[in-house]
């Protein structure tokens, strides 16, 4: 067969096979930006005003964990879909 | 040459070798054994683990032999390193009373500093921390240490009975007792060893990918260009990795130290 | 040496005490709510497994995974989202914290 061919048929059966690793993969670029934006930003306002440290990191906790909750989810979705 | 050679890189053949390379992969960091007794390979990686615990065995008892109290020769280097790592890792933590745990954070940490470095030494070129057979012993280490010290200050049903958060209403508290026990006991030590050994793999391989790329693209096509891209990457991911050595060795030991300190800490 | 640089000196060594510490305890923080929320999903998602086996639903597993992630998320915003939650020690019966 042909290089193209051959190429196309290895890279569909590549994915159907990673299709739970590819939908993480892509699942984790939007948390993994907002990550860095909540602790860019506490950074920074901890930078500003250090007497705020305290509510500053409080916000901060909330903030990571319903971003990072996104990318979690992104990693049982493939469960959810097998079953 | 390795399981399956894909044919990428097809714009054009290499200038010295023939087409096609050797992708990195799993089986880069599978190794033949040097040598075999009955069933039993010593690989590489082996060698690797070995060298670095005579390495570090070695320069610690040069240096602390004969301590003297203006320190002379290797007794300066191994002060310093003794002192990082009491003031940057263990005071933080355990504070001046912990000191007692200072022999075993400072071999902890020279010894996981100089396994991730083999991934950059020439001739060993390989982070044995990459294979997790390497990882968890490490762990179960620590882990036995930090659970045995915390049954020994506080008890059995004392230092279960300090995990769980009391002031949360009733119901809640039922709901919350297997999160509370599946982090401490499964998910802390598997996430010490876990990112270590993710850290060490994805480095390698990294390396691994800018090395072969540069040598297998320079083909005399616009692959050249490739081949130059990836050469300048690699200098940055050598950068990136000599980082990422200390800081792995570092966040290890800081949070056994972290951990030991959780578990001294009597009951309130 | 008088160019080693601003933080290096005795002058500053409680500075760098206090700087120790709050990175030690910054990465304890941190990787202990990681380690919530993936616990939460472990546990949650093993008690599904185990119900889902039971009763002969399978889907059991996956929700019983995003149940444990909603159940960590509301108690990591319950345990360091409240005032004073840095300096409040870890959770005893007679915990009491400082407000900032």
């Amino acid at each position: 067969m042909s290089l193209a061919a051959n190429l196309a048929a290895g890279t569909a059966q590549v994915i159907s096979i990673n299709a739970g690793a590819i939908g993480y993969g892509l699942a984790a670029i939007g948390p993994g930006i907002g990550i860095g934006l909540v602790f860019g930003h506490a950074i920074e306002a901890m930078a500003r005003q250090p007497e705020a440290t305290g509510r500053i990191s409080l916000y901060m906790w909330i903030g990571f964990s319903l971003t990072e909750a996104l990318a979690l989810i992104g990693l049982v979705a493939p469960f959810i879909f097998h079953y | 040459m390795t399981r399956d050679v894909p044919v990428l890189a097809s714009g054009g053949c290499h200038i010295f070798g023939g087409c096609g390379f050797p992708s990195p992969g799993l089986q880069s960091f599978e190794f033949k054994p040097l040598f075999s007794i009955g069933s039993f390979h010593f690989t590489k990686p082996m060698l690797i683990a070995v060298i670095c615990a005579l390495a570090v065995i070695v320069f610690f008892w040069a240096a602390f032999a004969r301590p003297k109290l203006v320190p002379r020769g290797v007794q300066n280097i191994g002060e310093i390193g003794i002192l990082l790592v009491r003031d940057q890792i263990l005071r933080p933590s355990l504070g001046k009373k912990g000191d007692g745990y200072l022999p075993f954070l400072t071999a902890l940490f020279f010894y996981i500093w100089l396994m991730n470095l083999m991934e950059l030494i020439p001739l060993f070129q390989f982070p044995a921390m990459s294979r997790i057979g390497f990882v968890w012993p490490l762990v179960f280490v620590v882990y036995f240490t930090y659970l045995y010290l915390g049954f020994k200050h506080q008890g059995f049903p004392g230092y279960i009975k300090n995990m769980i958060p009391w002031d949360v209403p009733k119901p809640v508290l039922i709901i919350l007792i297997p999160i509370e026990l599946a982090r401490f006991f499964i998910v802390q030590p598997f996430t010490l060893g876990v990112r270590l050994f993710a850290n060490m793999f994805a480095g390698h391989l990294l390396l691994l990918i800018f090395t072969l790329a540069t040598w297998y693209l320079a083909s005399f096509t616009v692959g050249l260009l490739f081949a130059a891209g990836s050469f300048a990457m690699m200098f940055f991911v050598f950068g990136l990795e000599l980082l990422i050595d200390l800081l792995q060795a570092f966040i290890f030991t800081t949070l056994t130290a972290v951990y030991i300190a959780s578990s001294l800490e009597a009951a309130h | 040496m008088s160019g080693k640089g601003n933080g290096a000196g005795p002058r500053f060594a409680a500075a760098r005490q206090a700087a120790a510490e709050n990175r030690a305890q910054g990465l304890d923080i941190g990787w202990t709510v990681f380690g919530y929320l993936i616990a939460g999903m472990l546990a949650y998602g093993a008690i599904g497994w185990l119900v889902g086996r039971a009763v002969h639903v399978s889907l059991l597993f996956p929700i019983g995974m995003l149940v444990g992630l909603a159940i960590s998320i509301g108690f990591i915003i319950y345990r360091y989202g409240r005032q004073g939650a840095l300096t409040r020690p870890s959770p005893r019966g007679n915990a009491e914290g400082d407000d900032r």
